[in-house]
């Protein structure tokens, strides 16, 4: 196990990663934490500061200073403002006589070099030279290197009582198979499931499972970073979000110290959740939307299925990597800053991916399975916050119903319920209509599209679809998916089924009349609004819960796009699609 | 031979008669013939009855073959002296033995020469039918064919006579045999013969009857030319009644008579056989051997504008490949003409034309020919043909990638600008896309031998295949796409499943397991095998195993936009055509 850390430490490219877990790490080790990593706010060189009784020594000040990696002779003493040696000299000459809190000015102080990997030997005589000629009585060095954190980790949160060998098992596993990422995910999936059992435990404890969750996850990702694949990454982070919500959502809004050190590792869960879908979507997704088959061929396919289901499921994903900046758009509260700008650029290439993805991907046009309505409401969702997209989605779902009704005419690859893997192989297995009409006896995708279209003013295809039900559906169960008063409970940790289907919707009715129908039935409850995810306002998380368990997009956020379309408020984004 | 006398006495004695012919017949290989002339002398000399035991040879006896033994028979039946009755119902009898077999008939030969060696056994043979009440009607037309060699003027008169009775079935007999007889020249008979059928035809609607009239009035017409237009009068009455058998019958003329057939008469025979019903096999598989003549005999509109119709009217329910012949020879040696049907159907609007071009160009399987448009066909057409041939080429024979291929690049030095522009990218998508190896390698190999026209279009498509794999090769390093192992066996299951199924299927039809046994081997490189010699001695052969494998170049749009490509397939097919 610590090989695996001392791996994971090691390999931390930037000092923010490490900054990500450190404050957790000195909290479960005992000592007090009283100064956290900002962005962009000078701390005169210390990056985390704790205080509090280590080995049962007398209450000291431990002054952090973070590197990533190997402390090389550039990260010592370069030219980079992040080398470490500046850094401790403004903690010498700066933080200590200056910005060291009143209460601690008394205390004896520790300046920790800290850094993931370990300090190379041509280095070492100017640090150790540098310790012995700045430690005086009250100010002494330690070096908190990987090998160090590593027993810290081991004796801390990972400790063998608290991590049995089971859950230590799970890890390994799941470490050991990241190129069989649904395999390594399986594991990690148990090995959440084990942590986050505690439930009913006492709230230190649940705030341990988090710190657990949470350092688990990043040795996972950073072992994905090194393999080149990150799909295990992308998959456990999902999954890890969703448990830690379902752990964290008592205590939000609250200001005990317990409810403070959940939401702050609440918070470095998500940041890391969203570091690797940004590494998973900017790096090996984006890049190659323009490409014509690019995507549809780095699949390797065995068969056209493979294309299918990669190729939906990526345009899921790129649709909440879409939705989460739109997220971050709404949070900050200053829309002319740097980071709102960044955010704005990164929604815009969002937008222009998924249109890019489909036109380049034709296999985008055909969903096999009626549950790829998920990834399609997810993109389409997105794609309508700005009307000027409209246009696109009207292109993309009028040649998606026409092959569909292709497909089904022609007896070949038409949406089914079916959803293993070697049943969609064979799919259509017969060319009968009695086999038709069993694997098309309910679907959530088509009377999606309709309400879309009704919402978006496409008459032409919510007619379409009234044709295709009038003429070759009859049998089928239009339906939509309502959040019930289990869906709390159960959404987050996908505990068990949930929710109340809306069945023969009237897609045979008027837009408005269709429309009336099911956004009254929004109205019926308030389980939806109640959700913890909405009330929190962290509302993406519904969306990706839907993704990642694939549960039909609630109605409600259809019916939000009703007023963002009238009262104009898209947000408007220079398009460069064209 | 020596000995053979009393081989065959000693078998007739010991009931070991037809094993014996049996190994005899192999043992004498040349001298066969003299088994049954033996046979024939040791029954006239009263030594066997050899009548009565070949009335006994079935053709489930062990150790011998029935056809064999039958052979020798019909070798001594001209020489035999027997009763008319008994070797009647001998020969009935092998008839009715051999079954549905091509040699059924081959008996009544010899037995003709049996009734001729005796003048009044033609005459007992009718004698004998007409007291049998309707037994034996098959012997009358050898009886009258015999009794015509005889005496040639009864017995056309004779059969005449029986062209009017009242059994249907021996009409028929009668009027076959008016067709069998030789005439010897003999102008009046000939024609006292050609009006009977006349009056046949004209007054029966028999289908069998007409068809059997119908090949007896030709018959009459290669016995004397100058009855050519009688004959052609009769044919077309006999065709009008639409009737199977008569049609069959035409198509016999038509396709085993060819060179026989004058034009008038062709022209009857074309024109009927339009109406062949496609369910008859038999049928077309003379009009084969038909067309195949006449495209040999450089008539090649004529079995063209035959085989249109047939394809067009008969639209789903015959496909080229039932005149394997002449689709054989045009997809082997006659290129030119197939580069010439190709451009025409193509151009035809017509998808029954269209779907034949694609299926004699995959008679090669994946094993691609290079298809050339003919130019004068499209010379002088208006704009856009060359575009519309195009589209339909990659509608039609896009599973055979390089013929498709040549035949759109034979079209560039024809192609208007305009059309030049989506000719090279239609060479690109989805030709290239789909079949980046093949179609690659082979427009690169002509690159150098085409136009200047030829070569742009050509440099332009390869660069774009060029640009597009570019982009895609960056992105194979993705493996979070990859799909799981579990996948990827799932897959491979189906695969091998489907595989195994297609490979047992095949393998029903396989010449080698008529010709040979199988033994599976489970281990090493070769099979070890002893020969056993009738000396005792035994022989050890080793015989090494041969690999053989084979690959074929599947289209990647069949993963990349396979319902899309599909669906441009259709349309390249169906767009224009006459519904």
């Amino acid at each position: 196990m610590k090989l695996i850390i001392k791996e994971y430490l090691a390999s931390l490219k930037e000092r923010d990663e490490l900054d990500a877990i450190l404050p957790d790490l000195l909290s479960e080790i005992g000592l007090t934490v009283y100064s956290r990593p900002g962005r962009g706010t000078r701390q005169d060189g210390v990056d985390v500061a704790a205080t509090g009784f280590l080995n049962g020594d007398v209450e000291k000040v431990y002054l952090f200073s973070i590197k990533s990696g190997d402390l090389t002779r550039n990260t010592w003493d370069g030219d980079s403002l992040q080398s470490l040696r500046p850094s401790l000299n403004e903690i010498i000459d700066s933080y200590i006589p200056n910005r060291l809190p009143s209460q601690h000015k008394n205390k004896p102080i520790v300046i920790c070099l800290c850094f993931g990997g370990d300090i190379q030997e041509q280095v070492r005589p100017q640090v150790e030279g540098y310790i012995k000629q700045n430690s005086r009585n009250g100010v002494e060095f330690e070096e908190w290197n990987g090998d160090k954190l590593a027993d810290l980790i081991l004796s801390g949160f990972l400790r063998e009582d608290l991590l049995p060998k089971g859950s230590r098992s799970m890890l390994r596993k799941s470490l050991a198979l990241l190129d069989e990422p649904e395999v390594s995910y399986k594991q990690f999936s148990n090995l959440v499931k084990a942590l986050t059992k505690t439930e009913a435990g006492k709230d230190h404890e649940k705030i341990t499972v988090m710190r657990q969750i949470n350092i688990c996850l990043w040795i996972l990702f950073t072992w994905c970073r090194e393999a080149n694949n990150l799909e295990a990454a992308f998959l456990c982070g999902e999954y890890t979000l969703l448990h830690s919500w379902e752990i964290a959502k008592s205590f939000i809004g609250k200001k005990t110290k317990t409810a403070n050190a959940i939401q702050e590792t609440l918070d470095s869960i998500l940041k890391v959740c969203q570091l690797i879908s940004t590494q998973y979507l900017m790096n090996k997704i984006l890049p190659f939307s323009g490409k014509l088959h690019a995507l549809s061929s780095a699949i390797r396919p065995s068969c056209k299925l493979d294309v299918n289901l990669k190729l939906f499921d990526v345009l899921g994903r790129v649709a909440m990597g879409g939705i989460w900046t739109y997220w971050h758009m709404q949070v900050i509260p200053e829309r002319n800053s740097d980071l709102f700008q960044l955010f704005e650029n990164r929604l815009r290439s969002y937008f222009i991916a998924i249109k890019q993805l489909i036109r380049n991907n034709p296999i985008l046009f055909s969903p096999y399975k009626d549950n790829q309505a998920i990834d399609i409401t997810l993109a389409i969702w997105f794609l309508a916050l700005d009307s000027r997209n409209h246009k696109d989605i009207h292109a993309w779902l009028s040649e998606l119903v026409f092959r569909v009704r292709f497909s089904f005419d022609t007896h070949s690859n038409y949406p089914c319920h079916l959803n293993s893997y070697h049943e969609l192989l064979e799919h259509p297995f017969e060319k009968s209509d009695s086999y038709r009409e069993e694997v098309t006896a309910g679907s959530v995708l088509y009377p999606t599209i309709a309400a879309f279209s009704a919402i978006l003013g496409f008459d032409d295809i919510y007619s379409e679809i009234q044709d295709f039900k009038n003429k070759s559906l009859k049998h089928c169960n239009f339906q939509l998916w309502y959040p019930d008063e289990t869906s709390e409970e159960n959404f987050y940790t996908n505990g068990s089924l949930h929710g109340a289907t809306l069945s023969n919707v009237c897609v045979e009715k008027t837009k408005e009349e269709y429309l009336e129908q099911i956004f009254n039935e929004c109205q019926e409850t308030s389980h939806f609004k109640d959700m913890s995810a909405l009330k929190f306002g962290l509302w993406p998380l519904v969306l990706l819960g839907c993704r990642h368990y694939r549960l039909p997009i609630p109605v409600h956020f259809l019916e939000m796009l009703n007023p963002v379309k009238e009262q104009g408020e898209d947000i408007h984004i220079k398009d460069d699609t064209n | 031979m020596e000995g053979l006398r009393e081989k065959l006495v000693e078998a007739y004695k010991r009931d070991d008669f037809f094993k014996v012919i049996y190994d005899l017949y192999f043992e004498l290989k040349d001298e066969r013939k003299l088994i049954g002339k033996e046979i024939a002398s040791l029954h006239n000399n009263n030594l066997i009855d050899a009548v009565a035991a070949f009335r006994q040879l079935s053709k489930g006896l062990k150790g011998t073959n029935f056809f064999l033994i039958r052979n020798i028979f019909e070798d001594a039946l001209p020489e035999i002296n027997a009763s008319v009755v008994s070797v009647m119902d001998c020969v009935e009898h092998l008839v009715a033995e051999a079954g549905n077999n091509l040699a059924v008939g081959t008996i009544f030969t010899p037995f003709i020469k049996f009734c001729e060696a005796q003048v009044n056994r033609p005459e007992e043979v009718l004698q004998t039918i007409e007291g049998s009440s309707g037994k034996w009607l098959d012997f009358i037309s050898p009886a009258i064919v015999a009794g015509s060699n005889l005496e040639l003027s009864k017995y056309v008169s004779v059969a005449i006579a029986l062209t009017r009775n009242d059994n249907l079935q021996v009409r028929v007999r009668a009027v076959f045999a008016l067709g069998k007889i030789d005439y010897r020249k003999n102008r009046p008979l000939l024609t006292d013969a050609l009006r009977a059928l006349e009056n046949v035809i004209q007054s029966e609607d028999n289908d069998q009857l007409l068809g059997t009239g119908l090949k007896s009035a030709f018959s009459l017409y290669v016995a004397d030319n100058i009855l050519e237009n009688d004959v052609v009068k009769i044919t077309k009455v006999a065709l009008a009644s639409k009737g199977d058998f008569a049609l069959h019958t035409a198509s016999e003329l038509f396709g085993l008579n060819s060179d026989k057939i004058p034009s008038a008469f062709l022209e009857v025979l074309l024109d009927a056989l339009k109406r062949t019903n496609p369910q008859n096999k038999g049928t077309l598989n003379n009009i084969d051997f038909g067309l195949q003549h006449l495209i040999k005999t450089n008539q090649e509109e004529k079995a063209i504008s035959l085989l249109e119709y047939l394809l067009v009217q008969n639209n789903g329910d015959l496909c080229i490949e039932v005149f394997d012949s002449l689709t054989h020879d045009l997809y082997g040696s006659n290129h030119p003409m197939l580069n010439q049907l190709a451009t025409r159907w193509l151009l035809s609007k017509k998808t029954p034309l269209c779907r034949a071009v694609m299926d004699i160009v995959g008679l090669g399987h994946e094993e691609d020919i290079i298809l050339t448009a003919d130019k004068h066909q499209i010379e002088g057409q208006p704009e856009g043909t060359c575009l519309f041939a195009a589209r339909k080429t990659i509608g039609w024979l896009f599973t055979n990638p390089v013929s498709c291929s040549s035949f759109i690049v034979s079209l560039i030095d024809v192609s208007s600008n305009e059309e030049i522009e989506q000719i090279t990218d239609l060479l690109f998508d989805p030709l290239l896309i789909s079949y980046a190896g093949k179609v690659k390698d082979y427009l690169e190999s002509i690159l150098p031998s085409q136009s200047e026209k030829g070569r742009e279009v050509l440099t332009n498509s390869l660069a774009k295949l060029e640009e597009y794999q570019a982009g895609i090769k960056k992105a194979w390093e993705i493996h979070e796409l990859l799909p799981s192992q579990a996948q990827r066996e799932t897959h491979l299951r189906l695969f091998n499943r489907q595989f195994a199924n297609s490979y047992k299927e095949a393998q029903k039809n396989s010449i080698i397991n008529l010709i040979a046994s199988k033994s599976i081997l489970l281990y090493g490189r070769k099979s070890i095998s002893y020969v056993h010699y009738p000396n005792a001695q035994t022989n050890r052969m080793e015989m090494a195993l041969q690999s053989f494998g084979h690959s074929i170049e599947f289209p990647r749009l069949e993963y990349m936009d396979p319902h899309g490509l599909d669906y441009i397939l259709r349309i390249f097919r169906v767009e224009g055509c006459e519904r």
